[in-house]
């Protein structure tokens, strides 16, 4: 049993929850009553769920979403896309209408607009050595003040533990309950967990994957043609 | 396991808001009823919180109720003793807030009434229940770190007394009114009376307990309350780490009634950073970051919004255990005794202007 499927049968235990969900072995779908739902764990990231409630309530209109996505080699670039281009929608609670793409091996650039008729840039990269931590940021301009995942001053992210001395380490602990994952691991556990006890959150995560292979398309098309690509 | 019936009493501490969720969430508990001190409370309880029955009275409560196995107390420190007499003569056990009194005469007598009558009684200190706190005493207790040298922390936070009364009244906070030093113009009560955390926290770290603390008050930042919001204290452990601790008032409010949006002048409202100075190097945290951060509604200022605020569900699944298994709380009255005799002697260095041993 995989270490992921540990903290999601502990969560379902504690809580009672009388369906059980299989996490698949790559952790990008989980199994409930026999129906696999993909999972797109980022939405139950605690810094995602806050930028989301921070847009819906606390700022105003949105003018310019800005992402910046730097990873490990390790990492498919196309995977990077998708989690972002879904944050993009998720957050700014808008669809994508329009995607502009410039590619160069693992690093693209990309331009969107969405039927808000805001602008979303994505600035990634899957250059880093493997293993390396990623380097993000989500900053959400409106016209009423900004919203962001990384501190004013800052560009990349800051942690909850940073280990000085030898081998300089850094942590980032988010959930008392799951005390050992990455903030990944958590929120595919999480997501697990939340679809496990509610298929309707399942439901859901079909459509959204479906819409988001058709925008990584749309995006493959507009680097082929160099052109802008109504979605 | 039969689900706790579980009940809170008062609802005028600054944490009575953190158990809602987990008071309905948790499956091992069955939340019986509240009882309000004041209508204000009631009305705030109310508006929160729906189908849990809500009584004037403690002991109307306990009499309408006495399937309630336990009790939550959520009220000013002063009435903490009457209260844990009440639950204890009931055979009740209690989850406390985090100083049952800063009378050590009638912190004694609390232990008798608990001891006597068999009940469980833990204290709130809910550091100990977030993720970056285990990660901190993993690595420094480990000892892969090597000896640690000193012991750095601060458990700053804005000012709780326009939302909660109770912690602006000398009386109420402290149990009695005492000044703090001749010529100062505060009272004891203030910031130092919230924030036990540290104070305990390093005990559990360094596996040690106080040999003696020096510490000064600074000029209130608030000049119109009557308790102190400034304060520093230095000293050494037993074993001799050196440490600076910090529990002040010292991130500004807006006067707000009820906590809420807007709350915070300076963009954090709570820090708590713990930092050890080891023989292989050093371990720095906070244990509330990174967070994410706006400049929006109500007052368009760059505030810290919190990703992480959990701390009551690690606490309370252990509230849960100790009573169900009659196991004793890792946070109970007689560990905590030690770190309540300590902030009381950082009182006394305040006032008389020297080192105490403990």
């Amino acid at each position: 049993m995989s270490k992921l499927q540990k903290y999601l049968d502990f969560l379902i235990e504690k809580y009672e929850v009388e369906t059980k969900g299989i996490l698949s072995d790559d952790g990008k779908k989980v199994s409930v009553d026999g129906k696999e739902y993909p999972l797109l764990p980022w939405r139950n990231e605690r810094r995602f769920i806050e930028l989301k409630k921070i847009c819906e309530t606390t700022v105003g209109e949105i003018s310019h979403f800005k992402i910046m996505s730097v990873n490990s080699k390790s990492i498919s670039l196309s995977d990077v896309i998708k989690k972002e281009i879904d944050l993009v929608e998720y957050i700014g609670a808008s669809k994508i209408t329009k995607v502009f793409e410039a590619k160069n091996g693992e690093t693209c650039s990309i331009i969107c607009e969405t039927e808000k008729g805001w602008v979303a840039t994505l600035e990634l990269a899957c250059s880093l050595p493997s293993k390396t931590k990623t380097v993000d940021k989500h900053e959400i301009i409106t016209d009423r003040g900004t919203a962001c995942d990384r501190g004013v001053d800052s560009q990349t992210p800051l942690y909850s533990t940073y280990v000085y001395g030898g081998e300089e380490k850094t942590f980032t602990d988010v959930d008392f309950e799951l005390y050992g994952l990455t903030a990944e691991e958590i929120s595919v556990v999480r997501q697990a967990f939340e679809i496990t006890k509610n298929g309707k959150i399942g439901e859901e995560n079909i459509q959204s994957d479906a819409r988001l292979e058709k925008l990584l398309n749309c995006i493959e098309k507009s680097e082929k043609t160099c052109e802008d690509v109504r979605v | 396991m039969e689900r706790i019936k579980i009940a809170m009493m008062s609802m005028t501490h600054g944490h009575t808001r953190k158990y809602y969720d987990v008071l309905k969430n948790n499956p091992k508990l069955e939340w019986i009823a509240v009882s309000t001190e004041n209508e204000e409370v009631k009305k705030i309880f109310k508006n929160s919180v729906e189908g849990i029955p809500c009584y004037d009275s403690d002991e109307e409560m306990l009499d309408k109720h006495p399937e309630i196995e336990a009790v939550v107390i959520a009220s000013a420190n002063s009435r903490h003793y009457e209260q844990m007499k009440l639950l204890a003569e009931r055979k009740i056990d209690i989850l406390s807030m985090k100083i049952p009194t800063f009378d050590m005469e009638e912190y004694e007598k609390i232990e008798k009434l608990v001891k006597d009558n068999g009940i469980i009684c833990q204290i709130e200190l809910e550091c100990h229940y977030n993720p970056v706190t285990v990660r901190f005493k993993e690595l420094v207790k480990s000892g892969k770190m090597g000896k640690i040298y000193s012991f750095n922390a601060r458990n700053t936070t804005l000012s709780p007394v326009w939302a909660f009364p109770w912690q602006g009244v000398p009386e109420l906070s402290y149990g009695k009114r005492v000044k703090i030093k001749e010529g100062f113009g505060k009272f004891r009560g203030g910031a130092l009376c919230d924030h036990p955390h540290i104070f305990d926290m390093i005990r559990e770290v360094t596996e040690s307990e106080f040999d003696y603390v020096f510490a000064r008050v600074a000029p209130n930042i608030r000049h119109d309350i009557e308790e102190e919001d400034m304060l520093s204290v230095v000293g050494k452990m037993k074993n001799g780490v050196v440490f600076s601790l910090d529990p002040s008032w010292s991130n500004m409010e807006e006067r707000l009634k009820v906590p809420g949006p807007g709350w915070e002048k300076y963009p954090k409202r709570m820090e708590v950073y713990m930092t050890a100075n080891c023989e292989k190097g050093s371990v720095v945290t906070d244990l509330f970051g990174p967070n994410v951060y706006h400049n929006g509604a109500p007052n368009d200022r760059y505030t810290v919004q919190y990703t992480y605020f959990d701390e009551w569900v690690g606490l309370v699944d252990e509230f849960v255990e100790n009573v169900r298994l009659r196991r004793t709380p890792k946070i109970n009255l007689e560990w905590h005794k030690k770190t309540v005799e300590v902030m009381n002697a950082i009182y006394e260095s305040i006032s008389t202007g020297r080192p105490v041993k403990l």
